[in-house]
């Protein structure tokens, strides 16, 4: 499938203006357009101390939180050609809001997920649930995000499963130009099709990108190894499927994933 | 003493300063402290795409994301610090400003995932070891 339609998530943190480059990397790249959607979390410390008179006054002066970055973004994005859509979302809506706008987009670029003490971010487990249920592929942008290129060398982590494949076919548009390919399985047998024995790399082969293999011997350290992998090749992306549970907000990946996402090496494209 | 720490922001960091704040001997005011943090560089595209200045703030406010928890760590103990912040090269960046500023000691926090040697360290740990002559105190 061809990505026209981007929908990226902005904050009020630093990592926006880096993954705000990365989206416009990518729309070029795929002539696609570019949505902005901005939404961070509600501020515990003006909420707590909204009773006493002081600050309220410091919140009158201050205008609206996080007023200096949403400008700041704004500015960067008014007159851009392509035209690239402004939307803002408050409080709690921005997780609700976020997904159902996600429905109308081909890609998401999200920053890394938010902690419990992170302030100005998106609500905790919001990366998480946007994953989980939008059903939408989502690239999330480590911060620091320090690569030049986008997809030009790509570890996949291969496990043959529904969740992998998704994201692999999400990635085709990416690997296409690619200068090099490198999938991860682990195990004794690298995975192929029940019936034809079709493989990954044939099956890669097929839309003319060429991979190479890297078996693991042991499913052990598997976020272990391929970061590790990441870092050899100098990867700038990570394809993988995930998994989880979205009823249970606070633990809802899989451990490879958790532990993936905690230290990124490169950008992660990632379907549920 | 006159003590450099190094700090990214991550837990690496948090557990260093628990360690340090539980250690009398490395905590106190008889030592004078400066904090670094060593910002590292936009993708030049990024940086072409948003301008300089914008590029500037990102450093100086991705910085003070780094400071604000520590700033306030410092102001709770009573003990006064000095903040700075440099851009790239960051195991460089400590190196030098330990030997220019003729500091005593750097701490620093060790990152490192693997049981790979090298790996155990993190490469930015690895590099101010080679590069430094003050004496290292590493916390994991």
């Amino acid at each position: 499938m061809a990505i026209r339609s981007l929908l990226l998530h902005l904050d009020a943190t630093p990592a926006s203006i880096t993954r705000l480059a990365f989206a416009h990397a990518l729309a070029d790249r795929f002539g696609a357009r570019v949505t902005a959607l901005f939404g961070t979390r509600p501020n515990a410390s003006r909420v707590a101390y909204a009773y006493s008179a002081g600050a309220a006054l410091r919140a009158a002066e201050e205008g609206p939180p996080h007023e200096r970055e949403r400008a700041r973004l704004r500015d960067l994005l008014a007159g851009r050609e392509p035209e690239c859509a402004w939307c803002e979302v408050a409080g709690d809506s921005v997780r609700h809001g976020f997904i159902a706008e996600a429905i109308y987009a081909d890609l998401l670029v999200l920053g890394p997920p938010s902690r419990a003490d992170d302030e100005g971010t998106a609500p905790q487990g919001f990366v998480e649930s946007v994953i989980l249920e939008s059903g939408t592929p989502a690239i999330i942008v480590p911060h620091p995000h320090r690569q030049e290129t986008i997809g030009a060398r790509v570890v996949v982590a291969w496990n043959g499963s529904t969740a992998a494949a998704r994201a692999l076919r999400a990635a085709l548009p990416l690997l296409r130009d690619s200068e090099s390919v490198h999938i991860a399985t682990w195990g004794a047998q690298a995975p192929v099709a029940p019936f034809s024995r079709l493989d990954v790399r044939s099956w890669l082969r097929r839309h003319d990108v060429d991979a190479e293999l890297h078996a693991g011997a042991s499913a052990a350290h598997v976020a272990r190894d391929l970061a590790a992998l990441a870092r050899d090749v100098g990867a700038d992306l990570v394809v993988m499927g995930c998994y989880g549970h979205s009823r249970i907000r606070e633990q809802v990946f899989g451990g490879v994933t958790r532990t993936l996402l905690a230290d990124p090496p490169a950008p992660i494209l990632a379907t549920h | 003493m006159k003590i450099l720490i190094a700090v990214d922001g991550s837990d690496y960091t948090k557990r260093m300063l628990a360690y340090l704040a539980a250690h009398d001997e490395w905590f106190g005011p008889k030592h004078s402290y400066t904090i670094i943090h060593g910002v590292l560089a936009v993708p030049h595209r990024a940086a072409a795409f948003v301008g300089q200045k914008v590029v500037q703030e990102y450093y100086d406010s991705d910085a003070e994301t780094v400071f604000r928890p520590i700033r306030a760590f410092f102001a709770q103990q009573g003990i006064e610090a000095k903040f700075v912040h440099t851009v790239g090269h960051v195991a460089e960046s400590i190196a030098e400003l330990a030997e220019e500023g003729k500091f005593d000691l750097v701490v620093m926090g060790s990152r490192g995932n693997s049981d790979v040697v090298n790996l155990v360290l993190g490469s930015v740990t690895t590099k101010v070891l080679a590069k430094c002559s003050v004496p290292v105190l590493l916390i994991r």
